[in-house]
């Protein structure tokens, strides 16, 4: 099917909706975007994810294909970005990966564990103290053991998602708007791409806790990721010295409040990188649930012309544009991507 | 294997934590020679069921389920945890777990028999996991606890048999009961080593959940668990400081024997 001039229905104006609004459009499709919550509401998961773009970070537990689509889409949003990558935030001076000197071993089995992906040496670098030192001046004499990941990346999804709201003003934002009658759309639009995340069948939620700091003693360059023994950790710096910390993963649906379990945890994984934390302010505490399959892989399905695109978990930003030009080639060339079930 | 009147279909007793997906952790549950499942409550806020989905995959591992008090520090909690595994997964049983210190997560020897004896009392049947000390062992049973768990190694270290010696002692005092060794094992051939011996069965989570292909380490595990429970029930040969020749030389012709 062609894009250009084709009428199309987006359900949920999380990352996903929105960026499938953004490319529809540049495509020249004619699109909507029905949002069950209002455009203040800020409820989906990409509100709260910390906006890392980190295929290295990630492959030793989700595998060489994520880490191809994360490669991907590194390129994808310099490209879409463009010049505008100022106004979300966009970083890509590379990630920086630490272990405290106790920690080490998890360090030797994240690379170990990526080499098994097939992801091999060339893709970081082993950093001294020294060379620490000199790509971030403040974590001098901290840490023995790092590893510098080149070119990853970063964004602040809390600009993204709003600039692209107003951005695209030829697009119809239904906002406050829930969709019960899906064959109703169906038959209104030529395309319709359900992108609701969690709430779908067979899509379980993974709670998630996040703090936003502000340390004016702090200044960090890259995003970071420390080594722990349960959680993925990440720092990463925003605009005046504003921090976002997280995330904890639990197996629970509860979108309650933080826990104090999971302040005191991030918070001390906080101070150990930088005792400049320990006088920064908790701005605010941050819980969502990421939308997950069985495997933790995100998914595209197909019912004549509605399309399910879900299942991005962790990895919203790491995956969204990749993911994105994938179902967008299934619908223009009817290849289907690797990711595709029969059936969510 | 039996503990108490329980058919426990497998020797290598598994965690659930850690996994990379739930997918993952149900095929490697799907390996052949697994016996008890392991889950731990203290962190999925089980009181309001908004872990169901997670839950619900484990079960239809169709695997017998016992939870565990991963992560308490005192008796009185770890009664609490138990009370409330007890109503969500329907069991009686339970692996206690009172940690001591939160640097070795040793475990407590003295809130385990002050638990151990409460929740014996309420109808459970408890497994403790415990150090390898025989008098602890010992009062452990007086407890009631129908089978035994000393630690391998700390949690998590994948250190192994840090104390064979002591083990092998555990398992001669304590023939009579099923031994289990928990925590700390690392590699199949520790696994294999702890079966060898003559423990019933290991338990283990990092091993298998933090491998790069934990479906296949399942079956490495349980494979060497086999070869190791067979070679005890084979019967061992033992040691010898001087070579014993497998072939007699009596019949040899002395020129083909080096020179002494």
């Amino acid at each position: 099917m062609k894009l250009n001039g084709s009428t199309v229905a987006i359900i949920g104006a999380g990352l996903l909706g929105r960026l499938f609004a953004w490319r529809l459009s540049e495509a020249g499709a004619v699109v909507s975007v029905f949002e069950k919550d209002s455009e203040q509401a800020n409820t989906a998961a990409a509100f709260t994810a910390a906006g890392m773009v980190s295929p290295l970070s990630e492959v030793a537990v989700g595998g060489k294909k994520l880490f191809d689509l994360g490669e991907r889409s590194l390129t994808l949003w310099q490209q879409w970005l463009g010049e505008d990558a100022e106004q979300v935030e966009w970083q890509a001076n590379g990630s920086l990966i630490l272990a405290h000197g106790q920690d080490l071993p998890l360090l030797q089995q994240f690379t170990r564990d990526a080499e098994y992906q097939g992801v091999g040496q060339d893709h970081w670098q082993r950093l001294t103290p020294i060379e620490l030192a000199n790509i971030e001046p403040q974590l001098n004499n901290r840490f023995a053991n790092a590893i510098y990941a080149k070119g990853e990346a970063a964004l602040n999804g809390r600009k993204l998602l709003p600039w692209l709201a107003n951005k695209l003003s030829q697009v119809n934002w239904h906002w406050s708007t829930p969709i019960n009658d899906l064959e109703a759309l169906q038959a209104d639009f030529d395309l319709v791409i359900d992108c609701r995340g969690k709430g779908a069948k067979g899509i379980r939620g993974v709670r998630g806790e996040v703090m936003h700091v502000h340390a004016p003693d702090v200044t960090l360059k890259h995003p970071l990721r420390l080594m722990h023994p349960r959680y993925h950790i990440y720092v990463v710096p925003r605009e005046n010295h504003h921090f976002v910390i997280g995330a904890t993963e639990l197996e629970s649906e509860d979108r309650g409040a933080m826990t104090v379990r999971s302040t005191l945890e991030l918070a001390s994984a906080l101070y150990s990188i930088h005792p400049g934390f320990g006088e920064g302010r908790i701005v605010e505490m941050d819980a969502n649930l990421r939308p997950a399959t069985p495997d933790n892989m995100p998914v595209v399905s197909q019912q004549d012309n509605l399309l399910t695109v879900n299942g991005l978990y962790r990895h919203g930003y790491l995956l969204a544009p990749a993911v994105i030009a994938d179902v967008l080639s299934m619908v223009t060339e009817l290849q289907q991507p690797w990711f595709y079930k029969e059936a969510l | 294997m039996k503990v108490l009147d329980l058919d426990i279909p497998g020797r290598l007793w598994l965690g659930t934590a850690r996994y990379s997906s739930p997918m993952v952790l149900a095929d490697a549950l799907a390996v052949d020679g697994i016996g008890f499942v392991t889950v731990s409550l203290r962190r999925q806020n089980p009181g309001d069921r908004s872990g169901d989905q997670f839950w619900d995959l484990v079960k239809k591992a169709n695997k017998p389920v016992l939870p565990n008090t991963a992560g308490c520090h005192s008796a009185e909690e770890a009664i609490n945890l138990a009370l409330m595994a007890r109503e969500i997964f329907a069991t009686p049983w339970i692996k206690l777990e009172v940690i001591g210190d939160d640097y070795t997560l040793a475990p407590d020897p003295f809130a385990l028999v002050e638990a151990a004896t409460e929740l014996t009392k309420q109808g459970f049947h408890v497994l403790p996991y415990c150090t390898d000390d025989l008098i602890l062992g010992q009062k452990l049973l007086d407890a009631g606890c129908p089978a035994l768990m000393p630690w391998g190694a700390p949690i998590g270290t994948g250190g192994g048999l840090a104390n064979p010696r002591a083990l092998a002692a555990y398992r001669n005092k304590f023939h009579h009961v099923p031994c289990i060794v928990d925590a700390g094992i690392g590699a199949p051939s520790q696994a294999c080593e702890a079966m060898e011996m003559g423990f019933d069965a290991v338990l283990l989570n990092t091993a298998v959940a933090k491998a790069g292909d934990p479906v296949l380490m399942a079956k490495a595990f349980s494979n060497a668990i086999q070869a190791g429970n067979d070679a005890y029930r084979a019967g061992l040969m033992t040691p010898s400081d001087v070579a014993v020749p497998s072939t007699p030389v009596v019949g040899m012709p002395f020129w083909h024997q080096e020179p002494v």
